[in-house]
């Protein structure tokens, strides 16, 4: 600023052509940013001023609960104790019709379930395995997901990293699969990064 | 030449000096009208130049307190002076959101080195993590940030060019691809904190790189510098709607930035140094992430670097990044 003084014919013949060079430089130091400050408020994107609209950001799954949490009050023994079925099928006829048989190769419900004592799972030789340890049936079959479970590498991390925290828990099984159609449906994504299309196009690297 | 020059009265050469009568009369001539007002209007030329070249201090009032301004680098700061910053931050947010927030500065724990594993054969691509980690971190939705980039890369290469990270299928995962989150690695010997040229970015003792985001400059040099695109800039003020903002952050986390700061993943450190685990890991739906202590031989993250088929990305590059990529299907 002060070299805008410069201008002025009577200082400017008493300066020398190197402080009129530095002059100028300093003067045009502090114009440039000035002018700029003077378009902050346009190049700025989405500025202070501009009505937002936020991206909806949507909620994440959560592991299906546990299959027990639908069945009513009594025990499965008290019905069929009474009422005669063939697990021999893969499909029931009169209860239980919501139940479709999806698990690989499995074909009947007697694979999991007790013949006699329908509480309890089966294990291959026929022994009783309790319902609230539905792993040891599972691992009959799936032993390497089993071993990966048990470390941690199979399955949703819960609450803490150290499994020696006090409140740390794995999920059982059926925690999080469904056991009669254990695969998981196909997600929808939720959204990604917001393409500018400034980018190059995928493939033209 | 001499004789014709119009100030010269008395007619004599180019050299002034030789004259000592005319060159007094030159130096003290009354001022002119013509003079002053040139002055005059060069003068408030001047003015309005300085006052333009100022006008951004306006918002000195809503940006930063002086408080804040002369804040000390976090490393400086006694647990005192920390105190009463998170009470200032507090303020400031309740001023500025309307949000009780509850901002605290925990500490590394002692003896334990933060490390992340992620199975991209249970990797869906469902970006369920991305979200969540917005909504913990309280990232600005508008410009969006997301810390979590999900690249979807077709089966059979590790060629990062040949991915794709705007992918919107129906549904996922998509036929013949694998998907690979891709976020802060957490480097041993990391680029960015290299690059810093003002030491606000550093690698915590528990191995998080941290920002100090009151001391950070906004010039970018760390972004430039990470391998990874880990790092995200505030290009504009952070726009979060209230109802979504977490009020439980931490001073070197999650508090809420400003426009001009940098920003990254940091392993949610409000809550994995209480021994919870980060908000993605808790979040994926098919179990691809796995967070533990590198020091203790008996977490999951030593099991897969024993145990399993681990790779880094961008191993060439010297970081030496604590996010391992591993797969057994």
């Amino acid at each position: 600023m002060v070299s805008i003084t410069l201008l002025i014919p009577e200082i400017y013949r008493k300066t020398t052509l190197k402080v009129n060079i530095l002059c100028i430089f300093f003067c045009l130091f502090c114009t440039c940013p000035a002018i700029s400050f003077a378009f902050d408020h346009i190049k700025t994107p989405g500025g202070e001023n501009n009505v937002v609209d936020y991206t909806p950001v949507q909620g994440y799954l959560r592991p299906l609960k546990l299959r027990r949490d639908t069945l009513f009050e009594y025990t499965c023994n008290e019905c069929h104790r009474v009422f005669d079925s063939d697990g021999n099928k893969k499909h029931t006829i009169f209860e239980h019709t919501d139940v479709k048989l999806h698990h690989g190769k499995t074909t009947i419900c007697l694979s999991c379930h007790h013949k006699t004592n329908r509480n309890v799972y089966v294990t291959n030789d026929g022994q009783e395995i309790p319902s609230d340890k539905p792993e040891e049936l599972c691992s009959q079959c799936h032993g390497t997901t089993y071993r990966d479970w048990k470390v941690g590498t199979h399955g949703r991390a819960n609450g803490y990293w150290n499994s020696k925290e006090k409140g740390w828990y794995l999920l059982t099984c059926i925690e999080c699969h469904n056991p009669h159609n254990p695969a998981f449906p196909k997600l929808v994504p939720m959204s990604g990064p917001v393409n500018t299309g400034r980018h190059v196009k995928k493939g033209t690297h | 030449m001499s004789d014709k020059t119009t100030g010269n009265t008395t007619g004599t050469d180019n050299f002034p000096q030789e004259n000592n009568e005319s060159v007094k009369r030159e130096m003290f001539k009354p001022l002119s009208r013509r003079s002053f007002m040139k002055a005059g209007a060069l003068g408030a030329l001047m003015i309005g130049g300085t006052a333009t070249a100022l006008l951004p201090l306006r918002n000195f009032k809503n940006d930063t307190s002086l408080e804040n301004f002369f804040q000390q680098h976090y490393e400086r700061l006694t647990p005192e002076r920390m105190e009463r910053i998170l009470k200032r931050i507090e303020r400031e947010i309740k001023e500025r959101h309307g949000v009780d927030a509850n901002v605290q500065d925990p500490k590394p724990i002692a003896d334990v080195q933060f490390a992340y594993a992620l199975n991209i054969s249970r990797c869906i691509g469902c970006r369920r993590c991305v979200h969540a980690c917005v909504e913990e971190n309280n990232q600005s939705r508008n410009p969006e940030i997301q810390y979590i980039r999900v690249l979807e890369m077709p089966a059979g290469t590790f060629d990062v060019e040949k991915s794709d990270h705007y992918y919107s299928h129906e549904t996922v995962p998509a036929e013949g691809k694998y998907y690979m989150p891709v976020q802060c690695q957490q480097c041993e010997n990391p680029s960015c904190v290299k690059a810093c040229p003002v030491s606000a970015t550093w690698k915590d003792k528990d191995g998080i790189v941290v920002i100090d985001y009151d001391w950070c400059i906004g010039c970018r040099y760390c972004e430039a510098a990470c391998p990874y695109w880990a790092r995200r800039f505030n290009f504009a003020e952070p726009n979060i709607p209230k109802e979504q903002i977490n009020p439980d952050m931490a001073y070197l986390g999650n508090r809420i930035r400003k426009k001009g700061t940098m920003e990254k993943c940091t392993f949610c450190l409000g809550r994995t140094r209480k021994g919870l685990l980060p908000k993605c890991a808790e979040a994926c739906p098919a179990g691809a992430r796995q967070f533990g202590n590198l020091l203790d031989p008996e977490s999951v993250i030593r099991h897969i670097l024993r145990e399993k088929r681990v790779y880094v990305l961008k191993e060439e590059m010297g970081t030496r990044p604590k996010f391992y990529y591993w797969f057994d299907t």
